[in-house]
């Protein structure tokens, strides 16, 4: 990278070395040939500031970049506006060199940007001059003008292109009007040379910029006139008439001229309509779409005719991004084809956005233009069936992709436009711009298929527009939301970009946070509270209205009855009349209705809240529709109380209803603490009374009381005796108990760090998708497993070493797995993870110790092997630890054991002669028949090692079988006790108890006793039966 | 000269109250009517002028959002959706928005609204001035 960055600042200051040796040199020879043609030496000062300046740019160089741009907009006055070149330019230009010079020397040594206010007096001079030759042009072609604000630069940094899509910074809203500012040539190859006289004025009529100028001209025209017109404003059509024929006059546009010429010296309002029939009707014979023949759309398909031209479209905005050469003219019939096709499809929008291009005169308004093309393509894209989509050209991916890439950016924009939305008086342009980025926003999230922050975006732009609408400022709360949604999304794509999986929670919670907004903001319970409440059909669902919710909750404490009415009104009039009458009466209130489709027929269903019963409100509808077809009472509502909300799930589905059990759990834990607390703070006090008794004392003192009593003595020691024991066996009991609430402790904090192996599968699905799409291609990730609960760390580890294995294989688009199969299994003691893919590469031994390395500090392993498919499987193993089972505590050898309950296949005391002595490898072994065709071998759990019980073993007559079965296999476990059964917290064994086969863990009981947690895999195994 | 105003909307009782309110509006006339989403993208291929759509999203045949994608393509005129389901924050709403609906009123009581005029009335005509003023 640094390299890269030093070769860069070298060639900046080669290129600019050149660049101002040549702007010297033009200048020079401006100056010794004043009466020669001028043309070719402007042309190439022109190209050198130009050049220059595009350099500065790329760097970043804001102070550099804004003064050769000031030259660069002084010397297209003279290039394409005639504009003399006077002793002045000269001496200005001259100085500007000097100065671009040393800046550029400075720049490159320091390599950060010059000091602004150093060339302070400069910038005036130029933009004096600037604005006073604008002044004298204006006075000569009114029809078009530049504001000096257009001659300052644009700083906005340029995005890289992306092929095929605008390389552009923002794009402009549907209906943004590019301003026609006149400055064109300065882009020009062969710039069109403006004299007076009618040749002149035809040459102007046939340039292309120069026609959709004037095309937008009349487009604003007819607007002002509408305008006129709603406001019965005849004062101000005049002006606007005089200003298309001025503008027609210098196009040469002889029909223009005739036609308006011809319009009464007195217009009425009743006349202005038929000015803006007129005008588009001449508008439209002008368009360039019209002008071209309208063709057919081939049978490729809309996209395929469209695709050359917008290839031209496309190198256009790349040459306007780089300073390279353009040919407009091919730009003009690129455009002309794309309305064509458009126009035979009726596109009016694409074309619109089309007919801009050829009018922007920099690279900013052509990248507005060219994205608003890509945006009405992918409009058209949305609309069209699949099969008429092409395949080599999709507007909304491509669309989608360049918001993704330049999402930062427009993030930052966004919050910095909320920021000014807070304090803004005039905010018309602000809630532009803030439309424009969250829809980008919106894209980027596409891309990415973060539905839900997709959907947020949406939905805030529905605020923000309606707050807009309003004319009022967003409240607190929408801001807030807003704030959150930027700041969360800067984490989410953040992650992504680190290729870790995006925690979008917050994002749900902002969601249901914009859902409630509305209502929040009118201080009304949410529609799903009363849905809930009335007990809503599904129909219903999210369509109460902030008022209508209002109204509901006041008929709910007026204590109103609540009925649906189904109407079959849409076709009856007078029936619709008579109802919505009682409804006026204010009898029943309707508060809110849907639509019931039967086929075409429209039915509605009323949600009525009123104080008559059931009977009079059958009555009350069967006075309007005595044949009872048409009004029927669908169904009666009863509200239930405001802390016992309806949660029937037929009923109402609210889709963010799965709250999380956290809460409960967390409750439980607080009453187990409590419970310890409580438990441990008694075990306190009892131990301080009893170490503040002093025993010694106490008996020493019953010895000298009874000291000629002996048999007195004795009985009162024993009496301190027994109150010692029986304090005593209360300590016990109460530290038995803390134990026990200690024990469930755990269990619950186990219990809380259990999660669905979906929370780790479910993001990998989109990871990979993610990864491939990032890459240029596509492929997907199936999953088996998701209802696993498995502990959270061991969660974490799977996804991190598989992630940077993931990462690695599709980083390589050509090799990369297309198919990939993820299963995660969790048998007793091990967590196994198996990624299945068809890459076409090898995965390198370096990958896999890396995906080892991830495993091993958690006792795990990894292997990888290649299926006779010639696919590549990555298995991965990981100990369970501290794993919650339910398990049945059993007595054997005076130890506890605990044998996980869903590996018991039965518990039996058989006759003394179904166990059978089995002689083999010089031993004698013990099995078990449990029935006729079934014979198991025991094993003893105290003796792990031994692979099946001694022959001498003796066991007693009424002995207890646990038989436990892995698979296909089974073992029987002589035990003495069962002590029942519970849930416990299995722990791994450590140091020399890690070795011990048969055991999976350590856990304590709840009465505090510790127990070996039995391992029926290990027990099961077919080695261990057979040793 | 008024601007031309096409109602969509299924319900009859709707397109009257929303043809009575618009007429007490001088700036705006109401000069095509349909039953469906269908039925107006007919009406503009049939060379219905508009400048401003009221659409509402539920209907038999087309529905709203279905005209939307298509209206947005062969028509420059805006469209307002004026719809039961498009109350703030809805996902109807924010549908409505991406399909890039100019603007979104709901309908204040469902999607027969009698009291349309009294209760959003103002706010549609705030709206549907705006959107012409853009």
């Amino acid at each position: 990278m640094s390299d890269e960055m030093d070769e860069i600042w070298i060639l900046y200051a080669d290129d600019g070395a050149q660049a101002m040796d040549a702007m010297e040199a033009a200048l020079l020879a401006i100056q010794d040939a004043q009466s020669a043609d001028q043309s070719a030496q402007v042309a190439a000062l022109f190209r050198a500031v130009h050049t220059f300046k595009g350099n500065a740019r790329v760097l970043g160089l804001e102070t550099v970049e804004t003064r050769a741009h000031l030259a660069e907009d002084l010397i297209g006055l003279v290039r394409d506006r005639n504009v003399p070149f006077d002793a002045e330019i000269l001496s200005l230009l001259l100085e500007t060199g000097d100065r671009l010079r040393e800046m550029l020397d400075e720049t490159a040594r320091t390599r950060a940007d010059s000091d602004p206010s150093a060339t302070e007096g400069l910038v005036n001079r130029l933009q004096e001059k600037i604005a006073r030759c604008l002044s004298v042009l204006d006075g000569a072609s009114p029809a078009v003008s530049l504001a000096v604000d257009a001659a300052l630069p644009i700083t906005v940094p340029e995005p890289a292109p992306v092929a095929h899509l605008p390389a552009a910074e923002e794009p402009a809203p549907a209906d943004a009007p590019v301003t026609p500012a006149l400055d064109p040539a300065p882009k020009l190859i062969a710039p069109a040379t403006v004299s007076a006289g009618a040749n002149t004025s035809s040459k102007l009529a046939a340039d292309p910029t120069y026609r959709a100028i004037f095309n937008d001209m009349v487009s604003e025209a007819i607007a002002d006139l509408r305008k006129a017109a709603s406001q019965q404003d005849t004062a101000r059509v005049k002006p606007v008439i005089k200003r298309i024929k001025h503008a027609a006059g210098q196009l040469g546009l002889q029909d223009w001229l005739e036609t308006l010429s011809a319009l009464p010296e007195q217009i009425g309002v009743m006349d202005i309509g038929g000015i803006i029939d007129t005008l588009n009707l001449l508008h439209g014979a002008q368009s360039p779409a019209a002008a071209a023949a309208p063709s057919e759309v081939s049978q490729h398909g809309f996209f395929s005719d469209i695709s050359a031209p917008l290839s031209v479209i496309s190198e256009t905005g790349l040459s306007f991004s780089t300073g390279g050469a353009l040919d407009l003219n091919a730009l003009s019939a690129a455009v002309d084809q794309v309305c064509a096709v458009a126009e035979a499809m009726g596109y009016v929008r694409v074309i619109s956005a089309a007919r801009t291009l050829p009018a922007a005169t920099d690279v900013t308004t052509f990248r507005h233009s060219e994205l608003r093309l890509y945006e009405e393509l992918a409009s058209v894209e949305a609309a069209l069936p699949g099969a008429e989509l092409s395949e080599t050209l999709s507007p909304r991916k491509l669309l989608q992709k360049w918001s993704a890439d330049h999402v930062f950016e427009t993030l930052d924009d966004l919050d910095q436009t909320l920021e000014q939305l807070r304090s803004a008086t005039n905010s018309n342009a602000l809630y532009r711009k803030l439309e424009r980025m969250i829809r980008l926003v919106q894209l980027a999230c596409a891309h990415f298929q973060l539905d839900v922050a997709s959907d947020l975006s949406m939905t805030l732009l529905d605020l923000f527009s309606r707050s807009h609408m309003r004319g009022e400022r967003p409240d607190a709360i929408l801001m807030q939301i807003a704030r959150g949604f930027v700041d969360t999304l800067e984490l989410v794509f953040d992650a992504m970009r680190e290729g870790e999986t995006p925690d979008t929670e917050r994002l749900e919670q902002l969601f249901r946070e914009a859902a409630d907004a509305g209502f929040v903001g009118v201080g009304a319970a949410t529609a799903a509270s009363i849905e809930r409440r009335l007990g809503l059909p599904k129909t219903f669902h999210r369509v109460l209205s902030p008022e209508s919710t209002r109204a509901a909750s006041l008929a709910i404490e007026r204590g109103s009855k609540f009925y649906i009415l189904r109407a079959d009104i849409n076709t009856d009039t007078a029936l619709a009349e008579g109802l919505f009458d009682l409804i006026g009466s204010g009898r029943i209130e309707a508060l809110t209705n849907v639509t019931v489709f039967d086929g075409d027929r429209t039915i509605f269903d009323f949600l009525i809240a009123t104080a008559l019963d059931e009977v009079r409100m059958a009555e009350a509808i069967a006075i309007l529709d005595p044949t009872g077809r048409k009004l029927v009472l669908l169904q009666t509502l009863n509200p239930a109380g405001e802390s016992q909300e309806k949660a029937d799930p037929s009923v109402i589905v609210d889709p963010f209803s799965e709250i999380t059990t956290a809460p409960e759990i967390s409750q439980k834990l607080i009453e187990q603490l409590g419970e310890v607390a409580a438990g441990q703070a008694m075990l306190q006090n009892m131990l301080g009374d009893l170490s503040e008794t002093d025993l010694s004392e106490t008996l020493e003192g019953l010895c000298r009381q009874h000291a000629h009593d002996p048999r007195a003595m004795r009985q009162a020691i024993r009496q301190v005796g027994d109150q010692w024991t029986e304090q005593l066996r209360e300590l016990s009991q109460l530290g038995t108990q803390i134990l026990g609430h200690l024990s469930e402790l755990q269990q619950v904090t186990g219990a809380m760090r259990q999660r669905p192996a979906a929370s780790l599968l479910n993001p990998m699905v989109a990871f990979v998708a993610t990864l491939a799409r990032s890459n240029g291609f596509d492929a997907s990730l199936t999953t088996v497993g998701g209802e696993e609960e498995i502990d959270v760390t061991m969660l974490t580890t799977l996804r991190n070493a598989v992630q940077g294995y993931l990462q690695q294989r599709m980083s390589q688009p050509v090799h990369a797995p297309r198919r990939l199969h993820m299963t995660i299994r969790r048998q007793n003691e091990v967590v196994a993870l198996t990624l299945d893919e068809d890459g076409k590469s090898i995965p390198t031994r370096e990958l896999l110790a890396e995906v080892e390395s991830h495993l091993q500090p958690h006792s795990g392993s990894a292997k990888l092997i290649q299926t006779p498919e010639g696919r590549h499987r990555l298995h991965l193993f990981l100990p369970v630890s501290m794993v919650v089972v339910e398990g049945m505590v059993v007595s054997a050898h005076q130890t506890r054991y605990i044998i996980p309950v869903g590996a018991i296949r039965t518990i039996l005391q058989p006759d003394p002669s179904a166990l059978l002595r089995v002689s083999a490898g010089g031993s004698e072994n013990l099995w078990l028949r449990l029935n006729a065709n079934e014979i198991i071998p025991v094993r003893d759990v105290s003796k792990a090692r031994s692979a099946t019980i001694g022959a001498a073993k003796t066991l007693s007559a009424s002995q207890i079988f646990v038989v436990v079965s892995v698979a296909q296999s089974c073992v029987a476990l002589p035990v003495d006790e069962l002590l029942g059964q519970q849930l416990i917290l299995s722990r791994p064994l450590r140091g020399v108890m890690a070795g011990l086969s048969g055991l999976s863990g350590v856990a304590l009981l709840s009465r505090g006793d510790v127990a070996m947690v039995i391992s029926p895999d290990s027990l099961c195994r077919p080695q261990a039966l057979a040793g | 000269m008024p601007y031309k105003v096409m109602i969509v909307d299924d319900a009859a009782m709707m397109r009257l109250y929303i043809n009575s309110f618009i007429k007490t509006l001088p700036d705006f006339k109401v000069v095509a009517q349909a039953a469906n989403g269908q039925e107006a993208l007919d009406k503009l291929a049939d060379g219905a002028d508009v400048d401003l759509i009221l659409l509402d999203i539920e209907m038999p045949v087309m529905d709203g959002l279905e005209f939307l994608r298509h209206a947005k393509l062969k028509t420059a005129a805006k469209v307002c959706m004026l719809s039961s389901v498009v109350v703030a924050g809805s996902p109807h709403a924010a549908k409505a928005r991406e399909l890039g609906a100019d603007a979104v009123v709901a309908k204040p009581s469902g999607t027969v609204s009698h009291d349309l005029q009294e209760k959003t009335g103002d706010e549609l005509t705030r709206t549907m001035r705006a959107l012409m003023a853009a």
